[in-house]
């Protein structure tokens, strides 16, 4: 994204609404001007309709490994390749059609840069390395999976790892085996990475004793449950 | 990796909303509401197809969702792309659904929670629904709708670089938007606009709405935030 110099007026209007923080006043000539370093792509400024002028300019399409920031920054944009739409998956919001989580499976969807902090791919290569060796299942339909140069090791293509976006959400699979060591790693590497992460815990209920017994094996894992959650109450069927 | 902007009628997208209430976020608005007066719910309902099993002919029951949804007054409603507060009429809500899109639809009250909820099971749609909020309050609710827990996610919450990160107030504000689409810099600025009167505190709730593609924002409970946050200054 770009703003045109001989359009922009400088009222600096457009400063504020930059998820990213790239929008800044030119000292010389007091025009706004987008940083391409901390650019997101996520077209917020073009689909604001604050500009007096529509200085805001952008390319049709970026390019390799630009063209990641999109992806991952702006929620109406798709991912081609799996013609899933922005950061994740469907996840559990279809699982009782899909059965992906089946009872006594858990998933884990951790949402890289999230809130509003943005992340650089190298800190979502960080967590995917923990996660694999944690023996976590990476969800394939992740645009993050097909940045994966190795699924088994959770290494990301080196041609992106210098790519910021908005956020990323890492989805795996463990099992209550592996669920334990699968949160402490995170927790561990939280402390080594330039960002933050929102971190999301996923399981079929269909056979739990009562609610309690979640919290109980999350304080297992030596970590508790915020008050949000998303529920899916069981609606979905197969067929139509 | 290639990527394009979606159709309208395109691929299916994804929402996040999950991880709106932290609770020091709740502790936030419980004490900008104070001990007398009931705060708006936050409870967010997404009916959507599933790809590669039920999203033949999902057009026309998404469509009969935003209007059973609609009936119900949510204080937000959307296709996943635009919504009632990015300028989109009702209609072009409906007429820009396609298999693939989904409904979201954002409500301030928990009878009306229900009453959607039962809307929806008696359509039988056989489409997905998902219930966002404090699980606290929203499991009994969907108990009470006469329907049972599937599958939960939890938000755990936040972890890492946290000292980057907004003010509660303007925390429990912009993360209405899970896409991160609404900056601590614009809500700092409509809270100003708001404490110098220039707009009233539903004004400034619409103004962050609009920034939210996928329409989950609840204008509701931000315009009380911005309303109760500045001792009640409203114009």
């Amino acid at each position: 994204m770009i703003i045109q110099d001989d359009l922009c007026v400088g009222c600096g209007e457009c400063v504020d609404i930059c998820p990213g923080g790239a929008i800044h006043l030119q000292e010389d000539s007091g025009a706004a001007q987008i940083s391409q370093q901390l650019c997101l792509e996520c077209r917020v400024c073009i689909r604001w309709d604050g500009c007096p002028t529509n200085a805001f300019q952008e390319e049709n399409s970026l390019p390799w490994p630009r063209s990641v920031r999109r992806v991952f920054s702006d929620p109406v944009t798709t991912f081609e390749e799996t013609t899933v739409s922005g950061r994740g998956t469907e996840e559990m919001k279809t699982n009782d059609v899909t059965h992906r989580f089946p009872p006594g499976s858990y998933g884990l969807s951790i949402d890289v840069g999230r809130p509003n902090v943005g992340a650089y791919l190298r800190d979502v290569d960080k967590i995917t390395r923990v996660l694999a060796e944690a023996g976590a299942d990476f969800s394939r339909n992740n645009p993050i999976f097909t940045l994966m140069t190795d699924p088994e090791k959770g290494c990301l293509s080196s041609e992106v790892l210098n790519e910021r976006v908005l956020s990323a959400v890492v989805e795996c699979t463990v099992t209550p085996d592996q669920l334990p060591d699968a949160i402490r790693c995170l927790q561990d590497i939280s402390r080594e990475i330039d960002t933050v992460f929102s971190l999301g815990f996923i399981a079929n209920v269909t056979e739990l004793r009562d609610r309690e017994a979640l919290h109980d094996l999350l304080r297992e894992c030596g970590i508790g449950a915020e008050n949000s959650a998303k529920i899916n109450v069981g609606l979905g069927r197969k067929e139509p | 990796m290639v990527c394009s902007e979606t159709s309208g009628k395109g691929e299916m997208q994804v929402t996040h909303t999950l991880h709106r209430l932290k609770s020091d976020l709740k502790h936030a608005r419980e004490s900008l509401w104070g001990q007398t007066e009931t705060p708006p719910a936050d409870y967010i309902i997404m009916t959507m197809a599933c790809q590669g099993f039920n999203e033949q002919d999902s057009a026309r029951r998404l469509k009969k969702s935003l209007a059973l949804l609609a009936e119900h007054t949510p204080v937000n409603i959307s296709n996943g792309e635009e919504s009632i507060h990015t300028k989109a009429t009702r209609k072009e809500l409906e007429d820009n659904i396609g298999d693939t899109s989904y409904v979201a639809a954002v409500f301030d009250d928990p009878g009306l929670l229900i009453a959607a909820l039962k809307s929806l099971a008696e359509a039988d749609l056989g489409m997905s629904v998902v219930v966002t909020g404090n699980p606290d309050q929203t499991w009994p609710l969907i108990e009470r709708a006469g329907l049972g827990a599937h599958t939960i996610n939890l938000s755990l919450g936040v972890f890492g670089n946290t000292d980057s990160l907004p003010s509660s107030e303007v925390q429990a504000l912009i993360m209405m938007c899970g896409h991160g689409l609404i900056t601590p810099q614009l809500a700092e600025r409509i809270i100003e606009h708001v404490a110098a009167g220039d707009m009233n505190p539903e004004e400034g709730a619409r103004e962050m709405a609009s920034f939210c593609t996928c329409g989950i924002f609840n204008t509701s409970v931000a315009a009380a935030i911005l309303r109760h946050g500045l001792g009640g200054v409203s114009r």
